[in-house]
């Protein structure tokens, strides 16, 4: 069970990372093209972050 | 457990992660800087973003590569602008597909047009201001996804908005109205619109007074493993929406890349892909054609009426307009599939469009004649293998005798009519695209090239 549970708070942590990293370079990026590739990527991977959350939160509650 | 990375990444790095592709780091390097035919690094291949998109929309590669190809081609001048309709049964993936390029920049998604959308007749006041479509629709692609609530209006403001568009395909549409005076506007736009066939077959009326300003293309049906690979897509819960998003932001992507090539990179058409061009536009021409058919009967031997139809009228247009948009989208086509010249695979495309063009009854006709032995049928073979009636059936066979596409061979006695393909068709129809370009190459080599 609590090998489980590490499980699940290292791919919320990934989920996590992915998205912030996403963030940062749409702020950050220059190059326009690429500037708006990354702000729908940034919301796509919040969307992960969410549902994986929801999907953790059902699993151990 | 991963090692948590304390340091944000730069585009480059996420790139690989995500999708395992290698770009420079240099944003000079992309898209606007390349050699040419070259796909710069960072740049899918059409290839695979369209396997990409075919995991959640299958048999759907040759629609998007037509659908990109008119798309880009609304950003350029062209010698005659591109307006394409992708027609499918309803949940056939089109409006999926459009989806994909609606929130690109130089495409324009509406819904619906309502009347005087591209120059209205009102004049601005203070409280209200009014807009012209027209002008903001210069340079982009029009995207409808679905041509039916257009045809829901009353009989009138369709017919209305119907002749806009036809006006506005020359590139130049005036406007006189009595608050404004007279507005010009000079607007060059792609289309891309979705609509279904029972829609199609319905309001012939009014797609007659478009004619051939559209080109139509059916969208391919499911095979058995794509439905159940669909259904299995349904039943596994897995949130499409996270998909769609990702495939519209690559699709994006790729559109901007094309938007930024120059099409003077392909080069000129081949003498083999002139030929074919040739033809085609010559068929769908006569495809498209107008007949007036004339019901009469007469008695039998035996006092039994017997119906046959004669042709009373023709209405065949030039095919100057027909070529010049096959010769432009074959262009477009080979741009998107990233190729510097028009091959074997744009022309099958072609061939697929201007079959696709031409009305659903005939376009079946023509399907069961393609693989009849020696191209040939008689009325009740087609009545038999179509599920149409003989009536009907005879009647497609004359209208299509009429417009020069079949060959009748009057039977006698006994021996009934029979239809066969024109000769000077049937190469296009039956051939492959490859073999008539590489039969086409050998008698140029040998001499006597065939015009």
């Amino acid at each position: 069970m609590k090998i489980e549970l590490l499980k699940s708070i290292d791919r919320l942590c990934v989920a996590i990372d992915n998205e912030v990293d996403w963030f940062l370079v749409s702020s950050t990026e220059k190059d326009l093209k690429r500037k708006s590739f990354a702000k729908d990527m940034f919301i796509l991977k919040q969307k992960e972050t969410r549902q994986i959350a929801k999907e953790e939160y059902e699993r151990f509650k | 457990m991963n090692d948590l990375n304390n340091t944000p990444r730069t585009f480059e790095e996420l790139m690989k992660s995500e999708f395992d592709v290698s770009i420079s780091s240099s944003s000079e390097d992309t898209a606007g800087n390349y050699r040419k035919t070259e796909t710069p690094q960072g740049i899918q291949t059409f290839d695979q973003i369209a396997s990409k998109i075919e995991e959640y929309l299958p048999n759907t590669k040759d629609t998007l590569k037509i659908m990109l190809a008119v798309a880009t081609s609304g950003t350029r001048k062209n010698r005659v602008m591109l307006w394409l309709l992708l027609v499918g049964s309803p949940s056939s993936g089109k409006t999926d597909l459009v989806k994909l390029i609606k929130n690109n920049k130089d495409v324009m998604s509406l819904d619906n047009l309502t009347l005087n959308s591209f120059i209205t007749g009102e004049r601005s006041t203070e409280k209200e201001k009014t807009y012209d479509l027209l002008p903001l629709l210069n340079s982009k692609c029009l995207v409808i996804k679905d041509w039916t609530s257009l045809f829901s209006l009353d009989e009138k403001a369709t017919k209305k908005i119907i002749g806009d568009w036809v006006n506005s395909y020359d590139k130049s549409l005036s406007k006189f109205s009595s608050r404004r005076g007279n507005i010009t506007y000079e607007s060059e736009f792609s289309h891309v619109g979705c609509i279904t066939p029972a829609t199609l077959n319905k309001h012939t009326t009014y797609l007659n007074m478009i004619g051939p300003r559209f080109m139509h293309f059916i969208i391919p049906d499911l095979t058995i493993d794509q439905e159940n690979q669909s259904f299995d897509a349904i039943f596994s819960n897995e949130d499409r929406s996270i998909k769609e998003k990702e495939a519209g932001a690559l699709v994006s992507l790729y559109l901007d890349y094309l938007n930024s090539r120059k099409i003077l990179d392909i080069k000129p058409l081949s003498k083999g892909a002139e030929k074919f061009l040739r033809v085609a536009s010559r068929f769908m021409a006569k495809a498209r054609g107008i007949v007036v058919i004339q019901s009469s009967s007469f008695k039998d031997d035996q006092g039994k009426d017997v119906t046959y139809y004669e042709a009373l009228d023709t209405q065949i247009e030039q095919p100057w307009r027909a070529v010049q948009q096959l010769i432009a989208l074959s262009k477009y086509l080979a741009l998107v599939a990233n190729k510097d010249e028009v091959g074997s695979e744009e022309l099958r495309l072609i061939r697929e469009i201007v079959l696709s063009s031409m009305p659903a009854d005939r376009a079946n006709a023509l399907k069961v004649l393609r693989t009849a032995e020696n191209q040939e049928i008689t009325t009740k073979e087609l009545s038999d293998d179509s599920g149409k009636s003989f009536r009907t059936s005879g009647r497609l066979l004359e209208e299509l005798s009429a417009l020069g596409i079949l060959r009748k061979n009057k039977g006698g006695g006994q021996i009934a009519n029979s239809y066969q393909i024109e000769d000077s068709f049937k190469e296009f129809l039956t051939a492959d695209t490859g073999e008539f370009l590489s039969t086409y190459s050998v008698q140029e080599m040998f001499g006597g090239i065939e015009r």
